[in-house]
């Protein structure tokens, strides 16, 4: 449970990291 | 429900993690460079910095800052670093294969770096490092790699993989091309330098300064050895009991050989620290054989794991397998150290009679708190009256306090903590009272 919850973070973190560099790629060609 | 207190530690400590890791972006955003790429080459790009930030961030999470200590539990905290060497590997191998895009499959002769231009062959040689550190830390079991074996090579293919990265972010990378983004670049390199040398340098010279002694060496039931500790010329420290230190012994502590291992003692004793090992790998047999007078060094304590985090409880539940008990007999003990009324359980799960490691200290224990002692056994004698098997969902149904708030620890082999967090999830013990850490996770 407590385990599962460290790979739900990892996860979420990666998902955080992977849409803030959607919007780097975005803000950087307008 | 955790309290406040808790809770905005936990978001802090969450924040300060993706901010940092989004430092490089941030950066390139606001002294923005020219680039005359499409929007897969920026993504491309961005994702490069991110896996290297990650990679970066790695040591910050085993650096074993105390201030850092997190509210939800140190064993999280690795688990953490654990998971997400996945995000690390992903960005890192999509970053080439937006860059080539549909020139991929000739880029593909690349993964052979000597036939690679210098800049893109440090980027491969970065992912290989990369590589090796997922591969012999997830297998390193399947691999029969020697836990010191795998430590050695840990911290060198780490420093590898983020130095040759970031050399290859900075030749290969445009984005790094304005004179301003290039210095703070150098200053980001070189806080995580620092924060090496503090680790591998600063923290072993400080600890040398700081050695311990053994002064008892207890041999216990199922070869179990419980080595008592005093420091050697300075004041030691105080612990909260449920915690645990690093220990390595000898002359040096810069020596590989260091372990992680829970306090057995009373908090109430320090300085004195008492360790209870049982005989697994090499080093914790070679342990079994340490005389009194050895020196010793401490690196602690850590660990969110004790009573003392959750003192306005009715009561606190122990399950505890095997060894797993060392930190519950620390915490059992304090509180009988400090004259505590409230009505207390310990399930204990073990081999059999003969091997249940500090039965005659519990019951002894039992005289001088309200402690209930369930033995568990897989293997009991014929005429074994108690619990007998695994503990498992319907036996804690048995066992466990109706009524009230209780604090639960749980500590034992990673399958039978597993089993048990499930089992006390479906009994409705909220996850804010159940506290656990695990350290075997290499």
């Amino acid at each position: 449970m407590r385990q599962r919850l460290a790979m739900a973070a990892a996860l979420a973190t990666g998902l955080a990291l992977l849409v803030a560099a959607l919007l780097f790629a975005a803000a950087r060609r307008t | 429900m955790p309290n406040l207190r808790d809770l905005t530690r936990a978001g802090l400590w969450i924040g300060l993690y993706v901010l940092l890791a989004l430092w490089p972006l941030l950066l390139l955003l606001a002294a923005p460079a020219p680039w005359g790429g499409g929007f897969s080459e920026e993504l491309a790009s961005a994702l490069g910095f991110l896996a290297l930030s990650v990679l970066a961030m790695q040591l910050l999470l085993t650096a074993r800052f105390q201030w850092l200590a997190p509210p939800f539990g140190t064993d999280l905290v690795y688990a953490f670093h654990r998971w997400v060497t996945g995000v690390a590997l992903a960005f890192a191998l999509v970053h080439p294969v937006l860059l080539f895009g549909s020139a991929l499959p000739d880029a593909l002769r690349f993964l052979w770096p000597w036939s690679a231009p210098w800049e893109v062959a440090l980027g491969v040689w970065s992912t290989y490092a990369l590589l090796a550190l997922a591969l012999t830390s997830f297998l390193r079991k399947r691999l029969r790699l020697p836990y010191e074996l795998w430590r050695r090579l840990h911290g060198p293919l780490a420093a590898a993989a983020i130095v040759i990265g970031l050399w290859h972010a900075v030749l290969a990378g445009r984005l790094l091309s304005r004179p301003v983004v290039r210095w703070l670049w150098l200053a980001w390199t070189l806080g995580w330098v620092g924060l090496l040398l503090h680790v591998r340098l600063v923290k072993p010279l400080w600890l040398r300064r700081r050695p311990w002694k053994v002064v008892e060496v207890r041999p216990e039931r199922n070869r179990t050895v419980t080595l008592a500790l005093e420091p050697d010329g300075h004041a030691g420290f105080r612990f909260r009991s449920g915690q645990f230190v690093w220990l390595t012994l000898g002359d040096s502590p810069f020596a590989a050989a260091e372990h992680p291992f829970s306090i057995s003692s009373s908090s109430q004793a320090a300085p004195r620290v008492e360790l209870s090992v049982k005989a697994i790998g090499d080093f914790s047999r070679r342990l079994q054989e340490t005389q009194v007078g050895a020196a010793a060094f401490l690196d602690g304590p850590y660990g969110s794991m004790s009573i003392d985090s959750f003192p306005d409880v009715d009561g606190y539940v122990f399950i505890a397998g095997g060894i797993g008990v060392a930190p519950c007999l620390s915490m059992i003990r304090t509180l009988a150290d400090r004259g505590d009324r409230r009505p207390h359980l310990l399930v204990y799960g073990t081999a059999d009679w003969e091997r249940t490691t500090f039965r005659d200290e519990l019951a002894a224990l039992q005289r001088r708190l309200d402690l209930k002692v369930v033995h568990v056994l897989e293997a009991p004698p014929e005429a074994w009256p108690g619990e007998r098997g695994l503990v498992t969902e319907a036996l804690l149904d048995r066992w466990l306090p109706r009524g009230g708030r209780h604090g639960h620890f749980v500590c034992g082999p990673a399958p039978m903590m597993d089993a048990v967090e499930a089992a006390l999830a479906r009994l409705g013990v909220p996850l804010a009272d159940l506290h656990a850490e695990r350290f075997d996770l290499v």
